[in-house]
C-alpha cells in the first residue's frame, strides 16, 4: 500500500523513507540541469553526483575533476 | 517520534535524573545554570550521537568524551536511556546511549530499521531551536540576517555548498588567467624577438622563412613550432653556441628602448591618461553607475542565448527583442562607453608594453645563467617579478592601486642602475662568445623561436583546457544557484504562508495586514516583513524585539512543521523566550497548544512567568512540569515536581517523613495559586519582592472563585435559564464546603514543614489536610483538559470564565 501523506512523504507498507534535505533537493534538481547540458558528459555528472552523497562537497576535489 | 521517559546519568551538570513526559508536552523551569540545557543535550546526544552545542565555532578545545560526562565520572558512567513511541510501531521502545562508544545506539535488533529515519532526520537539527539561534537572529544586522536566518531555518550546509562552489569556481578562473596572463608573456616574446607590436601568424611566417632562406631552406605554410627547422642542412652547426652576441645585443636593444626617456615619457603620459579617467569616474556617481550598467549590459548581450530568458533575472523574452532592448540601453550609455573603452585601451596599451618588456627580459635572463651572472640575474628577476604584480594589478582592473604610484611606474620602467647591468652581460659575452655568422643568427632565430611556439602552443593548449574548466566551475555554481533559490523559494512559499498564520495568531489585531516577503536571493535569504501596512521592510527596521523575537519562532516553527512533519513529533525549544511582552507569551502558549496538535514540545525556561503561563493555557499539564533549583557539582539540580505533587507527597507520608510532605505541599501550593491568581486575574496584596505566602495567594484565588461564581449565577438568573443556576449552585455549595474544610486545614502547613516537639504532626493529623489541598486544588482545574480556569476579557469587559476545552463555562455576561 502506499500513501502520499501531505507533505509529499511517502509511506510504503509500514517502512518510513525520510524526506530528503534541503540541499538534496537542491543537488537533485542541479545535477537533473546539469544532465542537459552539453558542457558536461554524463561520466562528469556522475561523478560529481558520487561526491555530493558523502556530507559536503571537497573543493579541491571538484577542482580537479573540473580540470581533468 | 514522542519521548515517553528520559534517564540521565552522571551527563554534564546532572547526576541522575529520571522524568516521564509520556508523549506529552513537557517544562522544565530553573534558573541559569540549572541544568536545563544539559536535558537538552542529552537528548540531542542519545539522537544523534553528538551535543550540538559542543561543535563549531568556539568549541575547538572542547571534546565531546572529555566534556560531555559529568565532572567527576568518566564517559563509561555518561548514560542517556530513553522510552519512545515510534510512528509504525504500536510498542513503545528503549534506546540507550553512552558517552563511551557515542556512535553506537542500543535498541532491540529489530526496530533498527525503524528507528533508522528518526536519527537520520535528528542528525539535521531541525526539531531543536535555541536561545542562542533567535539572539544571533535578532541581534543580526542586515549584513548578517541573511544566514541568521539559514541558522536558523537549520539550512546553513546549502550556504556552505555555495561557499565552496564560489571557490571552486574562482580558483578555476585564476587558473584560466593564469594561463591568459602565460599567453600574454609569451606572445610579448615571440613579438619582441621578431620586432613586431602584435602577434600576427603571417609575419612571424615571413621572418622564419627569410632565416630558412639563408640556410637554404624552402617556405613553409603553416606556423608549427615542428616544422621550423624541417629539411634544413644546418642542423648539426648552432649547438656549441650557447649565446648569440647578435641576439643578445638586439634583446639589450629593445631594453635599452623600452628605458629610453621617449619609452618613458610615452608611458607616463598613458598613466596620467589612465589615472584622470579613474578620477573623472570616481568622483562623478553618475557616470560610475553608468559604466557598471554598461559593463552589465555588455556582459548579458554576451550571455543571450537559445533560451530566451534575461540572463540576469531569468524572465523571458523574445531573444531578438531583449538583444535590441540591451543595444539600445548600450547606445544610450554613448559617455560611459567612450571613457569605458578609452579606459580599456589604455590599459591594453600598457599592458602590451609590459609584456614586451618582460619577453625580453626572459631572453636576456637565459643569458645570464649560461654566463653564470648570479648578481646580474638577481636584479633583472626582481625586476619581472615587479612587472608581473604591476601587470596583475592591470589585468584585473584594479588600477591605480596606492601600491603603484606614478613615480613607482617610472621607476618601475626604468630601474636605478640597470645600464650598468646590461653592460656587464653584453661584456661578458663577447668575451665569452664569438661574433656569429649570418647562418648562426638565422638558425639561433629559429631555434629560440621553435622553443617559444612551443611554448605559445602550450599556453595556447592551457588557456583553452583551463578556459573549459572556469566555464564548467561558472557553470556548476549558477546552475547549484537556480536550483537553490528554485527549491528554496518553494519551501519558503510553503512556510511563507504558515508564518504569517502563526504570526498573525499571535499578534492579532495588532497586525491584522502582517505579510511577509521571503525568497532565497544570492548568498542568503532576504526577508522582509510588513509594518502595519505601510510597507515591506527588515525585520528589525520598525518591530521591536519583542515582535522580532516572535517572528523567529514562528518562522522556525513553520518550517519544523514543514520538514519534521511524520517523523520526529518533538520539538524542543530551549529557552527561546526572551523579549516577548506577557499577552503575547500568552497568544504564544495558544499557538503551541491549538497549533501543533500531536506534537510534542519539550521546553525549557528560566523565566517563571512563562512556566506558569504554559501551564494555565494548558500547553504543559501540571505533571508534566519540573523545576531545577540549587544546582551542585556533586547532585546536579535538585529536582521540585511542581505540577502533580501528590504523588510524591503520598511517596513522603508512606516514609511518615511529615516535613518533607508539608513543604512539597507548601510549595506546590504556592506555585498552583500563583497560576490560578494569574488565570482569574484575582486580586492579591501587592507585595514589592514579589514573594507572596499561600495565604496571600490562597485568600485571592477563593475570593476571586467565589465572586464570578456569583455573577455567573446574577447573569443566569437575567437570562432566566433556571438550569444553568441550579448547577452554579451545586458548584457554590461544592467549592462553599471546601472552602470552609480549607480554612480549618491549612494553618497545619507552616508547623508541619519544620520538626517541632510542641507540634510533632502524625500521618493521621496531616492526611487530611492532604486531601483537602487536593479537593481544593480540583476547583480551579478542569477535569477533562486540565487547564485552569480563567478569564474571558474582551475589552473591559468580562465576559466569562472557561477552561480552554469548553467543558467549564460560567457566562458573566447579564441579559
Amino acid at each position: 500500500m502506499i500513501i502520499l501523506n501531505i507533505m509529499g512523504v511517502y509511506i510504503i507498507g509500514e517502512s518510513l523513507k525520510v524526506p530528503k534535505t534541503v540541499l538534496e533537493d537542491v543537488w537533485l534538481n542541479t545535477l537533473s540541469k546539469l544532465r542537459d547540458n552539453p558542457n558536461f558528459n554524463s561520466e562528469l555528472v556522475e561523478t560529481i553526483e558520487s561526491m555530493t552523497k558523502v556530507d559536503l562537497i571537497n573543493s579541491d576535489d571538484i577542482i580537479d575533476l573540473l580540470k581533468s | 517520534m514522542k519521548l515517553l521517559e528520559l534517564e540521565i546519568h552522571n551527563f554534564r551538570g546532572i547526576r541522575n535524573l529520571s522524568i516521564k513526559p509520556q508523549g506529552e508536552n513537557f517544562l522544565i523551569y530553573g534558573p541559569n545554570g540549572s541544568g536545563k540545557s544539559a536535558v537538552v543535550d542529552a537528548i540531542d546526544f542519545l539522537l544523534t550521537g553528538q551535543i550540538s552545542r559542543m561543535k563549531g565555532k568556539g568549541t575547538k578545545d572542547i571534546n565531546l568524551k572529555k566534556h560531555g560526562p559529568h565532572v567527576d565520572y568518566s564517559a563509561k558512567d555518561a548514560l542517556i536511556k530513553a522510552t519512545i513511541k515510534i510512528h509504525g510501531l504500536e510498542e513503545s521502545v528503549e534506546i540507550r546511549r553512552s558517552l563511551d562508544n557515542p556512535t553506537k545506539l542500543i535498541c532491540k535488533e529489530s526496530i533498527k530499521d525503524k528507528i533508522q529515519p528518526v536519527l537520520e532526520l535528528a542528525s539535521r537539527g531541525q526539531h531543536v531551536l535555541t536561545r542562542r539561534e533567535i539572539l544571533n537572529y535578532v541581534t543580526a544586522d542586515s549584513s548578517t540576517r541573511g544566514k541568521q536566518i539559514q541558522t536558523l531555518l537549520k539550512i546553513t550546509d546549502v550556504e556552505k555548498t555555495r561557499n565552496i562552489l564560489v571557490k571552486v569556481k574562482n580558483s578555476l578562473k585564476n587558473n584560466y588567467q593564469g594561463a591568459k596572463s602565460s599567453l600574454n608573456i609569451i606572445s610579448a616574446t615571440i613579438n619582441s624577438n621578431i620586432g613586431i607590436e602584435n602577434f600576427d601568424e603571417g609575419k612571424i611566417l615571413n621572418f622564419v622563412n627569410i632565416n630558412r632562406d639563408v640556410l637554404d631552406g624552402t617556405p613553409i605554410k603553416e606556423l608549427k613550432s615542428n616544422t621550423l627547422k624541417e629539411e634544413i642542412k644546418y642542423q648539426t652547426l648552432p649547438s656549441d653556441i650557447k649565446i648569440n652576441i647578435q641576439l643578445l645585443k638586439n634583446d639589450l636593444d629593445k631594453l635599452q628602448n623600452i628605458k629610453s626617456d621617449e619609452n618613458i615619457k610615452n608611458i607616463d603620459n598613458i598613466i596620467h591618461k589612465l589615472q584622470d579617467l579613474k578620477v573623472k569616474i570616481s568622483s562623478d556617481h553618475k557616470l560610475e553607475d553608468a559604466l557598471d550598467h554598461l559593463k552589465l549590459t555588455r556582459l548579458g548581450l554576451g550571455l543571450l542565448n537559445a533560451d530566451d530568458n534575461c540572463p540576469l533575472c531569468d524572465t523571458s523574452w523574445e531573444t531578438r527583442n531583449l538583444k535590441e532592448h540591451l543595444e539600445n540601453k548600450i547606445n544610450l550609455l554613448k559617455d560611459a562607453a567612450e571613457n569605458l573603452d578609452r579606459i580599456t585601451d589604455l590599459s591594453e596599451n600598457l599592458i602590451l608594453k609590459i609584456n614586451h618588456a618582460i619577453g625580453t627580459l626572459n631572453e636576456i635572463i637565459k643569458s645570464t645563467e649560461i654566463l653564470e651572472l648570479m648578481e646580474e640575474q638577481k636584479i633583472l628577476e626582481v625586476w619581472i617579478n615587479d612587472l608581473k604584480i604591476f601587470l596583475s594589478t592591470l589585468e584585473e582592473d584594479n588600477y591605480p592601486d596606492p601600491k603603484f604610484e606614478h613615480n613607482i611606474v617610472e621607476i618601475l620602467f626604468a630601474p636605478v642602475n640597470l645600464q650598468v647591468v646590461l653592460d656587464n652581460i653584453y661584456s661578458s659575452a663577447c668575451e665569452n662568445f664569438k661574433e656569429p655568422s649570418e647562418e648562426q643568427t638565422a638558425w639561433d632565430n629559429l631555434t629560440r623561436l621553435e622553443e617559444n611556439l612551443k611554448n605559445y602552443e602550450k599556453s595556447i593548449n592551457d588557456c583553452k583546457k583551463s578556459f573549459e574548466s572556469y566555464e564548467k566551475g561558472e557553470i556548476l555554481l549558477n546552475t547549484f544557484l537556480e536550483s537553490k533559490n528554485s527549491i528554496l523559494n518553494n519551501l519558503f512559499a510553503e512556510i511563507k504562508d504558515r508564518f504569517v498564520e502563526l504570526y498573525k495568531q499571535i499578534h492579532g489585531i495588532d497586525e491584522r495586514e502582517f505579510d511577509a516577503l521571503l525568497i532565497s536571493e544570492g548568498a542568503g535569504v532576504d526577508f522582509k516583513v510588513d509594518f502595519h501596512g505601510r510597507g515591506v521592510n527588515s525585520p528589525n527596521a520598525l518591530h521591536s524585539e519583542g515582535h522580532q523575537d516572535t517572528m523567529g519562532i514562528c518562522l522556525y516553527l513553520a518550517l519544523a512543521e514543514r520538514l519534521i512533519q511524520g517523523f520526529i513529533d518533538l520539538i524542543i525549544l530551549d529557552d527561546v523566550m526572551m523579549s516577548v511582552d506577557a499577552p503575547h507569551r500568552r497568544e504564544i502558549c495558544n499557538l503551541l497548544a491549538n497549533f501543533f496538535k500531536g506534537r510534542q514540545f519539550f521546553i525549557t525556561t528560566h523565566d517563571q512567568t512563562w512556566a506558569r503561563q504554559l501551564q494555565s493555557e494548558g500547553v504543559i499539564q501540571s505533571r508534566n512540569r519540573i523545576e531545577f533549583s540549587n544546582w551542585t557539582i556533586e547532585d546536579g539540580p535538585s529536582l521540585n515536581i511542581l505540577g502533580d505533587i501528590w504523588d510524591i507527597i503520598e511517596e513522603d507520608l508512606t516514609r511518615n517523613d511529615i516535613p518533607a510532605a508539608a513543604a512539597k505541599l507548601r510549595r506546590g501550593s504556592e506555585e498552583y495559586f500563583s497560576q490560578v491568581c494569574a488565570s482569574l486575574h484575582a486580586p492579591v496584596r501587592f507585595k514589592f519582592n514579589g514573594q507572596y505566602e499561600l495565604g496571600d495567594l490562597l485568600n485571592g484565588a477563593m475570593s476571586e472563585y467565589r465572586s464570578q461564581l456569583k455573577h455567573a449565577k446574577s447573569a443566569a438568573r437575567s437570562w432566566e435559564n433556571f438550569e444553568e443556576l441550579e448547577r452554579l449552585k451545586k458548584i457554590e455549595d461544592h467549592s462553599k464546603g471546601v472552602f470552609e474544610r480549607i480554612n480549618l486545614e491549612r494553618w497545619a502547613v507552616n508547623p508541619a514543614v519544620h520538626f517541632n516537639q510542641d507540634n510533632d504532626f502524625t500521618l493521621q493529623d496531616f492526611k487530611p489536610v492532604v486531601d483537602t489541598f487536593r479537593e481544593l486544588f480540583s476547583i480551579f482545574q478542569c477535569n477533562k483538559c486540565g487547564t485552569f480556569l480563567h478569564l474571558v476579557i474582551n475589552g473591559p469587559k468580562v465576559e466569562a470564565v472557561k477552561c480552554d476545552c469548553g467543558n467549564v463555562t460560567w457566562n458573566l455576561k447579564d441579559k
